[in-house]
């Protein structure tokens, strides 16, 4: 077998106490498109900063054509022929955009030397002109040398991505490194991208590791595809091979395991339930973007009152931004949301907490030097009546007794699952009508996420209406009422939750 | 005098300066964590603080009165700045904060001047203030205990402040996390003028009696001591309170000592010093004592 | 439009003839004004080279200037009065002078070494903290100037410098710096360069040597400056450390972005206007008789005045007189063929 012009061996990287990558291994072989997949914090664009050099592995090698590449500066690593984009672009927004892509020749071409430059001599002057064609010409096969000298950082999402993908080419890498090319697509652009990508692919005949959420993507371009989880490397085969993996359907889909008691209870609110009540949150044509990237298209969603709503998807389809949006952090570009039958759009987040409208965040977001009790107290910050706070605190201790011992400790000290219940319990401190719960399962060992979700049923049945967001769709739909599938940023599938759980489409959206 | 006697007359000299530098730090420190600004206008609202105090001193008025003058004075000044042009600048970029900065320091530092004299003043001579302390061979006079005394009066309600009420429970919450403290509802825009009122008052502390200990006030005098108090909010940690006190007292320290202890000659480079001091600790350690490093390599 | 290739050339023969002109009627003082426009425009165009289009905000272009200036004066001071001024350089340096234009380069040798020692620990550090940083230089060579009176007499300042400055030579190295900064940012190091300041990880991403482009450009910045403050003394004849202060720090700042960060043609709009409007607001400033109204003398006019249009286009309008942008025929000519600006097309969403 020919040696790999890319290898990465047992590749390990520590980030303040958390393992982002855990002896990863990876060979890529010359000329072949590759896929690296994995959910959320799996590890993938650590794997990249490592490989380009913007991290330093604790213990591992990275070898380009057999020579190391630990310790390099990025700037030298790029000279050695690794050429990256970026999930959110990086471009030079504030030159044109042939002038981005010239850039994208430093290596290439040989500087003509101070005196030439600075005299403007003939050699210089042929020199500009070679690279400025050069770049029009990659411009024109990316079709976008319309916009040659439009400022980059005003242009469309589809033409920033290209502009990104042409700085790259231009350089002439050996490996590029493409991280999440289809995000923000639409299912046409990506389908452009892809035949794009092949293009290029079959003409400068580079090797091609890319990160991407997007099954479909990945698998109708990628020959191999390697799966990490946890940093740590999962399983590698053709896409059909990934896809039928347990352990990979595992670590996207989750498994569905709650205690039978809290199973009965969920099995009685549902059954008790003859009339869907009337939504007590609903969403309607919503488009958000980040900038110029687009998160959300017209979605349109109504959780009931009550009852648990899931939202449930792949990376990068849109969940957070969607509760991001309808608590308050994140204004929307387009559509409406409704609470009770009040436009609350543009309604700020301190008059939603205020509202009874609360987001438990993604990653926990706990003010990490200030104890367990600052922090639900914390929770509470907008509540008019104190008494009710010292109440309040005392059934969230009841409801969470492995913290209750713990009020005084920092909470950067607590341990995931704890923290996890000081974040909900933080959130419950605002006597909320409607809890958005964002990933409460996330980093969290399989009976730790039984307990959680049994809590959340608890509360629910308490009579808070629930939003959850779960990557762990079997749990999130084992415990919810009705549910929504999410895919880049639109609505797919939506249904009452047992039912969207049986169906056959239902684990293609995740994986393709 | 013996050389015991010497240093601890310059420890004696350094702590004194350095919970001057303390007390401008903290407003400096604070302000950064939050807004990841550096106040340059910091030192002219000290300044503005002691210009409206000594007019309140040459009246007669006794002393207490003539430091909350001060303090009224620089936390109304830092509060009005703060208003008029750093909120409404708040998400603009780095340069624009710095450079409007610059600018409200330049229009402070003139308007004083406009408004007063190049002649430098000094508030009208206190004699409590002015009676000589004597500690066991070490001179001082009240005011530095005063000084130091009124500092540590101040450190601990700021503490106070920050650990055991709501609004300090906010502050703390919003430096460690802009994003997690918005979501618990907290309101940005009202936690940066608190912030801004509470670093004032305090530079109004030691504006005043930096006017009492060392006279020659001009509308300059507040610039200098203001960048000061950023190097020693840098070197404790910038963003953490009790690095900001931390710093100051080192830097008020450093600066004693290397001026006590070097020859003449190169004693009067003290203030150059400072600076070099300042690029000494971006390299070694920028993020301080206390401090988070994020906030510090581009 | 081929009348834009023809512009530089177009405005040299205007530079040329509007100083000759002026050589020959206008009086000392207003000679003496223009010479410090000059110099004033090669100081904003080489901060806004490591500034506007390298991204790094310095607060020490003062501390560049003022070394060149000693430096160069130091060179060309008369023998007759070095040793009694002057007295702490060696022997051979008391007793010789260096003709006009080796001294100014020497001067700005000298700040590029300065640059260079500087730069390389302290540029890779965030905005506001390089700002500090640099602050801190201007400080310190200012505190050293002040010092080392054996050196450079001190506070008092170093009088008796010859003159050999004249509007020639300060608009020819006007003319200078601006045409290597111009040279140099439309090249690869100076695509190099801004793509540092845009996103330097995607610099890096596609080879570019992050520090040293940054030190280079820092070096060449300092250079000019170095040149333009021995262009000041030889102007003057007289160089204080007050000249290197603060203020001059506020001032260099105004300059450069009232014309617009990453302009050159803003970089000599900003120096143009913060030349000459002091000039109208001094006569405010002494105090005295204007339309029958007796106005006393309002100390520090001229600088709240700066301070206000400071802050105010922070405010209004941060980017500047001229933005981002440089002069050319076809954006005025389109410019006055639209009635109104376009707007950019996309809905903001405003925050209660």
């Amino acid at each position: 077998m020919p040696a790999p012009v890319l290898e990465l061996e047992r590749v390990s990287i520590n980030f303040g106490g958390v393992q982002a990558l855990d002896q990863l291994s990876l060979q890529l072989e010359d000329g072949e498109i590759r896929g690296l997949i994995g959910p959320n914090g799996s590890g993938k664009s650590t794997a990249f900063n490592v490989i380009t050099g913007l991290n330093k592995p604790s213990s591992g090698e990275v070898r380009l054509n057999g020579r190391s590449l630990i310790g390099l500066r990025p700037d030298q690593i790029a000279a050695c022929g690794i050429g990256r984009t970026f999930q959110n672009l990086r471009l030079f927004g504030a030159m044109t955009v042939i002038e981005n892509v010239m850039l994208g020749t430093h290596l290439s071409t040989q500087p003509t030397g101070s005196l030439a430059t600075l005299f403007s001599t003939p050699t210089f002057r042929q020199h500009e002109a070679d690279v400025r064609e050069r770049s029009l010409a990659i411009l024109e096969s990316l079709s976008i040398a319309d916009f040659a000298e439009e400022s980059a950082g005003n242009l469309p999402y589809g033409v920033q991505k290209r502009v990104d993908l042409a700085r790259s080419i231009i350089a002439k890498p050996k490996v590029l490194l493409l991280d999440e090319p289809a995000a923000g697509l639409t299912e046409h652009e990506s389908r452009q991208l892809m035949d794009l990508i092949r293009k290029v692919h079959d003409e400068f005949r580079f090797t091609l590791l890319l990160v991407e959420h997007d099954m479909h993507f990945v698998s109708n371009l990628c020959s191999l595809i390697t799966a990490i989880d946890f940093g740590k490397f999962l399983a590698e085969g053709t896409p059909a091979q990934v896809r039928a993996n347990e352990g990979v359907i595992t670590a996207y889909l989750g498994t569905g395991r709650i205690g039978d008691q809290a199973r009965r209870v969920a099995a009685e609110t549902s059954s008790t339930l003859t009339e869907p009540p009337g939504p007590v949150v609903a969403v309607q044509d919503l488009e958000v973007r980040y900038g110029a990237v687009p998160a959300l298209h017209g979605v349109s969603i109504e959780a009931g009152e009550g009852v648990i709503t899931a939202i449930v998807g792949a990376n990068g389809a849109g969940k957070t931004t969607l509760l991001s949006a309808i608590s308050g952090v994140v204004p929307p570009h387009k559509g409406a949301i409704l609470y009770r039958g009040r436009t609350i759009t543009r309604w700020n987040c301190e008059q939603r907490v205020a509202d009874g409208i609360v987001l438990c965040p993604e990653g926990r977001r706990l003010f990490p030097e200030m104890t367990v009790r600052e922090n639900l107290l914390l929770g509470s910050y907008k509540a008019q009546d104190r008494n009710g706070v010292t109440a309040a605190l005392e059934r969230v201790f009841t409801l969470f007794p492995r913290i209750a011992g713990r009020r005084n400790q920092r909470a950067g000290t607590l341990s995931g699952g704890e923290q996890q219940m000081v974040a909900i319990g933080r959130a419950l401190m605002a006597q909320p009508s409607v809890l958005l719960l964002d990933e409460p399962s996330l980093g969290l060992a399989p009976n730790l996420v039984e307990l959680i979700f049994e809590t959340i049923l608890q509360i629910s049945a308490s009579g808070t209406s629930i939003i959850l967001v779960e990557q762990n769709a079997s749990i999130a739909l084992e415990v919810a009422d009705h549910g929504y599938v999410l895919e880049t940023g639109k609505v797919t599938l939506a249904g009452k939750a047992a039912e969207l759980k049986a169906r056959q489409d239902f684990v293609e959206a995740y994986l393709g | 005098m013996s050389s015991l006697t010497v240093f601890l007359q310059q420890l004696s000299n350094g702590l004194v300066l350095g919970f001057l530098y303390g007390l401008i730090a903290i407003g400096l420190s604070m302000v950064y964590g939050l807004l990841r600004m550096i106040n340059f206008a910091h030192g002219d609202v000290l300044m503005l603080g002691v210009f409206v105090a000594l007019p309140v001193s040459w009246l007669g008025a006794p002393f207490p009165i003539v430091l909350l003058a001060g303090i009224a004075a620089a936390t109304v000044a830092g509060g009005i700045v703060q208003w008029t042009v750093y909120q409404p600048l708040i998400r603009s970029k780095d340069v624009t904060l710095l450079v409007a900065s610059l600018g409200v320091s330049l229009l402070l530092q003139n308007v004083v001047l406009m408004l007063t004299s190049p002649q430098p003043k000094r508030p009208e001579p206190n004699p409590f203030l002015d009676e000589p302390f004597q500690l066991g061979g070490v001179y001082l006079r009240n005011v530095d205990l005063m000084i130091v005394g009124l500092a540590i009066v101040s450190v601990l309600c700021v503490h106070f402040f920050l650990q055991y009420t709501r609004p300090g429970l906010a502050l703390r919450a919003l430096a460690q996390d802009l994003g997690a403290a918005r979501m618990m509802g907290i309101r940005v825009p009202r936690m940066v003028a608190v912030c801004f009122l509470l670093g004032s008052g305090l530079a109004g502390v030691a504006g005043v009696f930096i006017g009492y200990k060392y006279g020659h006030l001009t509308p300059y005098s507040g610039f200098l001591p203001g960048v000061k108090g950023f190097v020693a909010a840098v070197i404790g940690g910038i963003g953490s309170f009790p690095g900001a006190v931390v710093g100051g007292i080192i830097l008020g320290l450093l600066e004693v000592f290397l001026v006590g202890y070097l020859p003449d000659a190169l004693a009067q480079f003290r203030d150059g010093y400072v600076f070099f001091v300042l690029i000494l600790v971006l390299l070694i350690r920028p993020s301080g004592l206390f401090g988070k490093a994020e906030l510090v390599k581009a | 439009m081929s009348a834009q290739k023809y512009f530089p050339l177009l405005a040299l023969m205007v530079l040329i003839a509007g100083l000759w002109l002026a050589q020959h009627s206008l009086n000392a003082f207003y000679l003496q004004i223009l010479g410090l426009l000059g110099i004033n425009i090669m100081l904003t165009v080489s901060l806004n080279f490591a500034a506007g289009y390298g991204g790094m905000f310095s607060l020490g272009h003062p501390a560049f200037a003022a070394l060149g200036g000693y430096a160069a004066a130091v060179l060309t001071y008369p023998v007759t009065l070095k040793p009694s001024r002057i007295p702490g350089y060696p022997d051979w340096l008391l007793h010789h002078t260096v003709p006009f234009v080796p001294a100014l380069l020497i001067g700005g040798v000298v700040a590029s070494i300065a640059a260079v020692l500087v730069g390389w620990p302290v540029l890779r550090l965030r905005g506001h903290y390089l700002a500090v940083a640099t602050l801190g230089l201007t400080v310190i060579v200012q505190v050293s100037i002040v010092n080392l009176v054996d050196y450079t007499r001190g506070a008092l300042g170093l009088s008796g410098i010859p003159n050999h400055s004249n509007l020639w030579w300060i608009f020819g190295f006007m003319v200078l710096t601006i045409y290597v900064v111009y040279r140099l940012v439309n090249s690869r190091f100076g695509r190099a360069l801004r793509a540092v300041r845009d996103d330097y990880v995607a610099a890096q991403m596609s080879g570019v040597n992050v520090a040293r482009t940054r030190l280079i450009a820092f070096t060449i910045s300092a250079f000019f400056a170095g040149i333009a403050g021995g262009l000041l003394g030889h102007l003057l004849r007289i160089l204080t450390p007050g000249q290197f202060s603060f203020n001059a720090v506020f001032i260099g700042v105004a300059m450069m972005i009232l014309g617009g960060m990453g302009s050159i043609t803003g970089s000599v709009i900003g120096a143009i206007v913060m030349t000459i409007l002091p000039q109208f607001i001094i006569p405010f400033e002494r105090g005295g008789s204007f339309f029958g109204y007796e106005l006393p003398a309002l100390n520090g006019l001229t600088q709240i005045v700066i301070a206000l249009i400071l802050i105010l286009a922070m405010l209004v309008r941060p980017e500047g007189i001229a933005g981002s942008k440089e002069f050319s025929f076809r954006e005025m000519i389109a410019r006055s063929r639209r009635p109104m600006e376009q707007t950019s097309g996309r809905p903001a969403v405003k925050w209660k």
